[in-house]
């Protein structure tokens, strides 16, 4: 094989990696709201006290209404980035929350559309989906 | 619990779980959780917590709750539990907690019925097998004697969380009630029997005991560290109680009045996890002074061969723990702790083997589905402070060093 191909292969091999690992980047996830809810910006630190239950009322004294979903990549990189816990500690902090009777567990789905439905018809809702999962009926709060 | 009833409770848990939807929580519609436990342990040496010395399944918990968000700002809940732990519980239906909630704001809210106890980082779940790895807490801090009096308080407390910028936060309980203990021996077998059964041979038949805790009062404390993942914190414990009731003695019966002030009793806590790894560490001391009064004595003669008189006693136990748990994969998690107890601290340096009981245990938690666990746990003890007489009557206490096994399944939704 002379050198001319080598290097042919050579970049040929490169490239598809570089586009399979493109491919497979998963899409930062987003923070969804009702449309009732007046805010349209949180810090991280606002995220985290959201969704471990220490804000418990939006800044018009509305109910928070936490969602979240039950697995998958979408959920590992948004409670990891955001809440600073795995899915498994996420899920052990709120059952000692509900059988200590000092919180209810967030509504937890098996799709993102699911999560997209109930943050839509219910008033309060929070939650996070893929950004390129449909979500027009809902609105987008950007982290600061 | 009867076979019936514990098919029937694993036949609702089986139905519910796979509904998928019990705990969707709607804003205003009662949402709906449970566990049923089921344990089994095997002590090589003594009666341990329960009939461990012959092998004993007398170890389950069936929790069920109800909550629901009646209003912005407040939310209303009840639990009910049946547990059985060696002779304490009997599975008998109790309330667990009952409180209504209102949270004025982040940082002030109250809770007013039956609250369970801040006290430690793990009191207030010390009954929920599925949020930890070992299936038995250190009994060092979370001791099985002193259950009932630190479970739940009926009163009200005051709680909230104070922001210290965005990377830390101090979250804290203060709390004024008393105790329910008309379904408890609490303080019998604890205080009353292992201070009178060395004088009179073993325990003694009691009858008709009542209790009645005159306050207990208590605040907790956790600094949410800048550090991600790592907190600390404190909690003190103070209760006064007074109980009586006949106690039957070779020599005649007797009726003890007993008074019992903890003054107090606190925790230090430490926690620090990362995505995997779990360490935790704490220390407690307890200072209680007990009065028991009109106590029938043996005189060693004939004649008299029995008085009656009044005895003063101190419970001064203390210990600590360090512990760590590791996630190895989804359904996998290992954990170890190693734990010191010691029935009197101050004199903890004392020769012999009944003024301390270390534990070293090993656990393995595998999570079979979503919502059903299974547990196996090695404790390798040396000392026997912490095993009670009443339970081993008739043992000479020869041995330092045992060992405890432990296995446990837990359904939940």
């Amino acid at each position: 094989m002379n050198t001319e191909r080598v290097k042919n292969l050579t970049r040929l091999a490169v490239t598809l990696a570089c586009v399979m690992c493109v491919g497979q980047a998963v899409a930062a996830p987003i923070l969804i709201a009702n449309n009732s809810v007046a805010e349209s910006a949180l810090s991280a630190g606002d995220v985290q006290k959201i969704f471990l239950g220490k804000t418990a009322n939006w800044g018009d004294g509305s109910r928070v209404m936490l969602s979240m979903l039950k697995d998958g990549p979408v959920s590992d990189e948004f409670l990891k980035t955001w809440v600073k816990k795995s899915q498994k500690q996420f899920g052990t902090f709120w059952k000692k929350a509900v059988f200590s009777g000092t919180g209810e567990m967030p509504a937890a789905f098996d799709s993102e559309a699911e999560l997209v439905k109930f943050v839509a018809g219910t008033p309060g809702a929070v939650g996070y989906v893929d950004e390129a999962t449909p979500h027009a009926d809902v609105k987008v709060i950007t982290i600061d | 619990m009867n076979r019936k009833t514990y098919l029937g409770i694993l036949t609702m848990l089986m139905v519910c779980s796979s509904l998928g939807t019990t705990h969707l929580a709607m804003a205003g519609k009662p949402v709906v959780h449970g566990i049923i436990s089921q344990g089994y342990l095997k002590s090589s040496e003594y009666n341990y917590l329960a009939p461990t010395k012959v092998g004993t399944f007398a170890y389950n918990e069936m929790l069920l709750n109800v909550s629901a968000a009646v209003s912005d700002n407040v939310r209303v809940g009840a639990q009910i539990m049946a547990r059985n732990f060696g002779s304490e519980g009997n599975e008998d239906v109790v309330l667990d907690w009952a409180y209504g909630d209102y949270r004025w704001r982040d940082e002030l809210g109250l809770r007013v019925g039956k609250v369970k106890t801040p006290f430690g980082f793990y009191n207030q779940t010390r009954d929920v097998d599925m949020v930890r790895n070992s299936i038995l807490l250190p009994q060092s801090v979370y001791t099985e004697d002193f259950r009932d009096g630190m479970n739940a308080f009926e009163g009200l407390s005051v709680y909230g969380s104070l922001a210290l910028g965005d990377a830390a936060s101090i979250e804290y309980d203060a709390f004024y009630g008393t105790l329910d203990l008309d379904r408890t021996m609490f303080p019998v077998p604890t205080l009353i029997q292992p201070t009178l059964a060395p004088y009179h041979g073993g325990a003694l038949p009691v009858a008709g005991w009542t209790s009645e805790v005159k306050a207990v009062q208590g605040a907790a404390l956790r600094f949410n560290t800048p550090l991600e993942g790592f907190r600390v914190g404190g909690s003190v414990l103070d209760m006064q109680m007074s109980g009586t009731g006949t106690l039957s003695s070779p020599f005649g019966p007797f009726t003890p009045t007993v008074e019992l002030d903890t003054s107090p009793w606190y925790v230090l806590s430490a926690e620090y996890s990362t995505d995997r790894w779990v360490f935790a560490g704490e220390f407690n001391r307890n200072f209680a002074d007990i009065a028991i009064n009109d106590v029938r004595m043996p005189t060693g003669m004939p004649d008299p061969a029995s008085v009656i008189m009044d005895l003063e006693s101190q419970d001064r136990r203390g210990g600590y723990y360090g512990q760590a748990t590791y996630q190895v994969n989804d359904w996998l998690q290992l954990g170890s702790y190693y734990s010191m107890y010691y029935p009197d601290y101050g004199t903890r340096d004392g020769e012999g083997f009944g003024y301390y009981q270390r534990d070293v245990a090993f656990s393995a938690r595998f999570d079979l589905q979503d919502n059903w666990l299974f547990k196996v746990e090695a404790h390798t003890m040396a000392g026997t402070g912490d095993v009670n007489g009443y339970q081993n009557s008739g043992s000479t206490f020869a041995e330092e060093n045992w060992t405890l096994f432990g296995a446990k399944s837990t359904f939940y939704f």
